[in-house]
């Protein structure tokens, strides 16, 4: 990866591109100039099966026929797109709007960056992206497709700012997982603040059902490092009573408290051999994202 | 405690301001949107209540710093004493003691002697301690301490005076009885607040009379009465080095002009060094008229003997001094010391034998008189013999002393001459003989209590076993001289028959004593002291009949200390102590006319006589300066003087540390200030009137509170 690609991937620089087509354009850019071109396994035309129509599938795919005889609309769905159909699960909860005192972006920007990288990487390869958008609950879901102008869809959902305090996490994911009908992949982006043990009984539910399961763990660096100093009132994102605190009375203990939660995070996501990949928002994404890749691939 | 800054007691408010900071930022605080608000809570949860302690400890540590602050800008005084003092401006009535003992006239290095430094702490308390409307008293220290001002003045300016015209005077010290007079006048004053202010040079000899039990309730009272401060103003403890002459020992008793007199006078060195080839002058009216060299070691003395005659009959005054430069102390007063001595014709004996034996050989008083006056002119003893027991007729007071030979008895006519006669400072001396009754003389010389001890069985011994005078056994001063038999032997003459005598008991145990006791230890010469006057009482008789006394060398000698010890009474004393009368006979054309008295200070005083029975006397009884005091009868013939010496331990300059001896003594430690400087005399009334300020130790105090909040807030976390 040149020099200038890892520049343009650098979430400083990213925050002054306004627009997130360009924001992932510029990741993706890095992260395939930073490793070999992926394998094309060539398309099949077999039908596979029919699926409700959602917005954004394409018209031609549309079956006529059934339509005819049932008056809906169905579209026909081929064997190529079972090459790999993965979900990215995008929290947008109010507490992913925090951007820390010396971030350039808001985890739920990176987080977006993230997803929309990753889609269009999976897209290039012809893969099948979905994306389901949520916080109290579910608020959008698009099921995976591979089509080109799929990814317009995906970067219009991603760039939707509307957030609401997170409820119930593990009832969230328990819906999603209902929807997505195939195996496939679940890559989950999210700050994942809520008890470890409700997340991992949450994800379970994806393993059982035979999906794999990513988890991108997005971290804003003050909350990794809790770097405040004078008597400060933090006011919860997700309306939590304020709290008055002193930082560097409170900093050992928090970070105590905090290493013990990313830990036991990690373990279960080793125990359900899930993938963990924790993301602060201060490293470069594209970097970040390789070597995500490159450690996948090794494992295949 | 009290302030003396009050005003800055408003500002304690200011230990507020921890708190208000604290409130303040509470209000001021940054407020952040925050994601992890669980952890937080959580982390803050477990924290909880080691914050709240730890916030508590820093805010108290920070009020306490505040408090620290303020305070010391009060200048808080903390008072230890219970002395009950309505205020801190209330009136007060001091006391000054101030030192005016001889000693006082030592000089420092620096070139003032302890008086003056005194003056100078006495004026610092006039001008700078006491203020208007205190009332103060003087009292000038010394071994018998006057009230110079007793009633409380309230002229400050008037004191001044009087303490910047004073002198050391010539007297001792005694702190006790210095404390009796501060109390006396403590006691009299009807104002609260008493403050002593005791100025001295701290000799260890004015100690010890307050190291007697009778003394602690003295100091005891002083404690609870009043608030001492004691001033020092001696020199220090390596500058207290002094010679010292001290006064003259008459060494013959009898002084004529036909003998020389032996004058001496003890040198004293009170200090570390030794001196050699020091040269002491006498001087007689004026005139050098001896010298003598001798070496003195280190904490030693010795003794300057003179053997001087005088030219003629008549009061001669002089002194004895250390002239050599090196023996020049820094304590002057003390290089010479006053004497005066009469010098008579000769001494007047009347000698009583009632029955003279015809032959001389076997005559007692033949003996005597021919031993008094060997060569019967130009003696120093002119004796008369009256054969008879009665001195009916005679006026004894013609005589200076009178001996019985061969005593009989004390006719009942002349038992009360006798008595009054020996009481006026005559002297008697019995010569118990053959026809000695014990049981008679112990009766008649009882009956006026005369007897020095009672005539037991008389003893005559085979001449195998005969005794001997022991020279020994001398412990009496009339012949001291005697007890060295280097070149006179008294223990040579026998003897073979004497009465056995047993000392009589007296109220006053000094008053009987032997003077030689016999080789078998029964007493040979007893003398009982009584009024003025001595009665000496012989175990032996005059004569050759039981001894061979008057057959031998020390026959002579030996009677002519004893005659010239009971002739000299005090009537012929002129060199005297302090506060001892002066006593004089005068002849009665002298008597009636004022009698004018110079002191040693050149002043003038004028007395007069008494004339009595006896005829003349004149008594003076202020006799408080040291030096000669000279005595003359305006138009009459009688020209006389005295000297009057001062005690010897005041040469004793070595220091006690006041700090230590008077808790000792009985007074409490805690009414008791030690100061050694006008300014710290300053300082040391400041504290014991005010308390002891506080400001400095409160700011003291700050620093290791400003480190421990540091610290603490670093350790809490309060801090980046």
């Amino acid at each position: 990866m040149d020099t200038a690609q890892r520049h343009l991937a650098d979430p400083q620089t990213l925050a002054r591109i306004s627009r997130l087509e360009l924001r992932a354009r510029a990741v993706v850019e890095g992260v395939i100039s930073g490793m070999h071109k992926s394998p094309h396994r060539g398309s099949s035309v077999e039908f596979a099966q029919h699926r409700d129509y959602v917005p954004g599938d394409e018209i031609r795919h549309i079956d006529w026929k059934v339509y005819a005889r049932t008056d809906r609309y169905h579209i026909k769905q081929f064997e190529e797109e079972t090459n790999l159909k993965a979900m990215l699960l995008l929290d947008t909860s109010t507490s992913m709007d925090y951007k820390g005192t010396k971030s350039a972006l808001s985890k739920r920007e990176y987080a977006s960056i993230v997803a929309a990288a990753i889609a269009s990487l999976l897209l290039r390869q012809r893969d099948s992206v979905g994306l389901a958008t949520f916080d109290s609950g579910i608020s959008q879901f698009i099921p995976p497709a591979s089509t080109s102008a799929h990814m317009r869809l995906l970067l219009d959902m991603l760039e939707k700012k509307s957030s609401q305090p997170r409820t119930d996490i593990a009832a969230t994911f328990n819906d999603i997982a209902e929807r997505i009908k195939r195996r496939g992949m679940v890559i989950v982006l999210s700050d994942l603040f809520a008890d470890p043990a409700t997340i991992l009984k949450a994800l379970q539910h994806f393993h059982y059902r035979k999906h794999e399961v990513i988890l991108f763990h997005i971290l804003d660096k003050d909350e990794m490092t809790f770097p405040f100093q004078d008597t400060t009132i933090f006011e919860g994102l997700e309306g939590e009573e304020p709290l008055t605190t002193e930082p560097n009375a409170l900093r050992n203990e928090y970070l105590r408290v905090f290493g013990e939660y990313v830990e036991q995070l990690k373990r279960g996501c080793r125990e359900l051999t899930m993938d963990y990949q924790p993301f602060p928002t201060d490293a470069p994404l594209d970097a970040a994202l390789s070597e995500f890749l490159a450690r996948r691939m090794h494992r295949l | 405690m009290s302030f003396l800054n009050p005003a800055f007691l408003g500002a304690l408010a200011l230990v507020g301001i921890p708190i208000l900071i604290h409130l303040l930022r509470r209000k001021q605080i940054k407020r952040v949107q925050w994601a992890a608000m669980e952890f937080l809570r959580l982390s803050q949860e477990r924290q909880k209540k080691r914050l709240r302690i730890e916030e508590v400890i820093l805010l108290l540590l920070r009020c306490l710093m505040v408090a620290c602050i303020v305070l010391a800008f009060t200048r808080p005084v903390l008072r230890s004493l219970g002395i009950p003092i309505l205020s801190a401006n209330a009136r007060v009535y001091a006391i000054i003691v101030l030192d005016t003992s001889r000693s006082m006239g030592h000089q420092s290095n620096d070139g003032k002697t302890n008086f003056q430094r005194a003056q100078e702490s006495a004026e610092v308390l006039l001008t700078k301690v006491l203020r208007p409307g205190d009332a103060v008293s003087l009292v000038l220290l010394s071994d018998k301490p006057e009230d110079s001002v007793s009633a409380p003045s309230f002229d400050l300016n008037l004191l001044r005076q009087k303490v910047r015209a004073m002198r050391p005077s010539s007297r001792g010290t005694d702190y006790t009885e210095g404390v009796r007079s501060v109390n006396r006048l403590l006691r009299e004053s009807r104002i609260p607040a008493k403050e002593v202010y005791w100025i001295s040079d701290d000799q260890s000899v004015a100690w010890e009379s307050s190291k007697r039990d009778t003394a602690k309730a003295t100091w005891q009272e002083l404690g609870t009465i009043a608030r001492v401060t004691w001033v020092s103003v001696g020199a220090t403890p390596a500058e207290r080095d002094n010679l010292a002459v001290e006064p003259l020992t008459q060494g013959t008793s009898l002084i004529t002009p036909q003998l020389p007199a032996r004058l001496e006078a003890r040198i004293t060195n009170y200090g570390t060094k030794s001196y050699n080839e020091m040269l002491v002058h006498l001087i007689v009216e004026g005139k050098k008229v001896g010298s003598a060299r001798f070496s003195l070691p280190a904490n030693g003395s010795g003794i300057a003997r003179f053997l001087y005659r005088f030219p003629k009959s008549g009061t001669f005054t002089g002194r004895i001094e250390l002239t050599s430069p090196e023996s020049i102390d820094r304590l002057e007063a003390d290089n010479s010391t006053p004497f005066a001595v009469t010098v008579r014709d000769r001494l007047k004996v009347l000698v009583l034998d009632p029955r003279p034996n015809p032959d001389p050989a076997h005559s007692e008083s033949f003996y005597i008189v021919t031993a008094m006056a060997p060569s019967n002119e130009g003696e120093s003893i002119a004796p008369t013999l009256r054969e008879s027991s009665s001195f009916s007729g005679l006026n004894l007071r013609d005589y200076d002393a009178v001996v019985y030979v061969n005593a009989l008895e004390i006719p009942v006519g002349d038992r009360k001459a006798l008595q009054e006669y020996v009481k006026q400072g005559g002297g008697v001396l019995f010569f118990p003989g053959s026809d000695t009754s014990g049981q008679r003389l112990n009766t008649d010389l009882n009956a006026i209590g005369l007897l020095p001890a009672t005539l037991n069985a008389r003893r005559t011994l085979a001449e195998a076993d005969s005794v001997t005078l022991n020279p020994g056994s001398i412990t009496h001063p009339a012949i001291l001289s005697l007890k060295d038999t280097s070149n006179l032997n008294i223990g040579i003459p026998r003897f073979q028959t004497y009465f056995v005598l047993e000392p009589q008991t007296d109220a006053d145990p000094n008053a009987i004593q032997p003077l030689v006791r016999f080789s078998s230890g029964d007493p040979a010469f007893v003398e009982r002291k009584v009024g003025q006057g001595k009665v000496i009482l012989a175990a032996s008789g005059a004569g050759t009949n039981w001894n061979q006394m008057p057959l031998k060398s020390s026959y002579v000698p030996f009677l002519y200390q004893v005659i010239s010890y009971l002739g000299t009474g005090p009537a012929s004393r002129r060199t005297l102590n302090q506060d001892d009368t002066l006593n004089l006979s005068l002849p009665v054309s002298d008597t009636g006319k004022p009698v004018k008295i110079t002191l040693p200070d050149n002043s003038t005083t004028s007395e007069s006589s008494v004339l009595d029975a006896r005829g003349g006397t004149f008594s003076y009884k202020n006799t408080r300066q040291a030096g000669i005091y000279r005595i003359d009868v305006e138009g009459g013939k009688t020209h006389d003087a005295f000297a009057v010496s001062s005690p010897t331990s005041e040469s004793n300059l070595t220091y006690a540390d006041p700090a230590t001896l008077a808790p000792q003594s009985g007074l409490a430690k805690a009414n008791l200030t030690v100061a050694n400087s006008p300014t710290q005399l300053q300082a040391s009334v400041q504290r014991s009137r005010f308390g002891a300020e506080l400001w400095r130790p409160l700011l003291w105090l700050l620093i290791p509170m400003m480190l421990l909040e540091s610290l603490l807030a670093q350790r809490f976390g309060r801090r980046s």
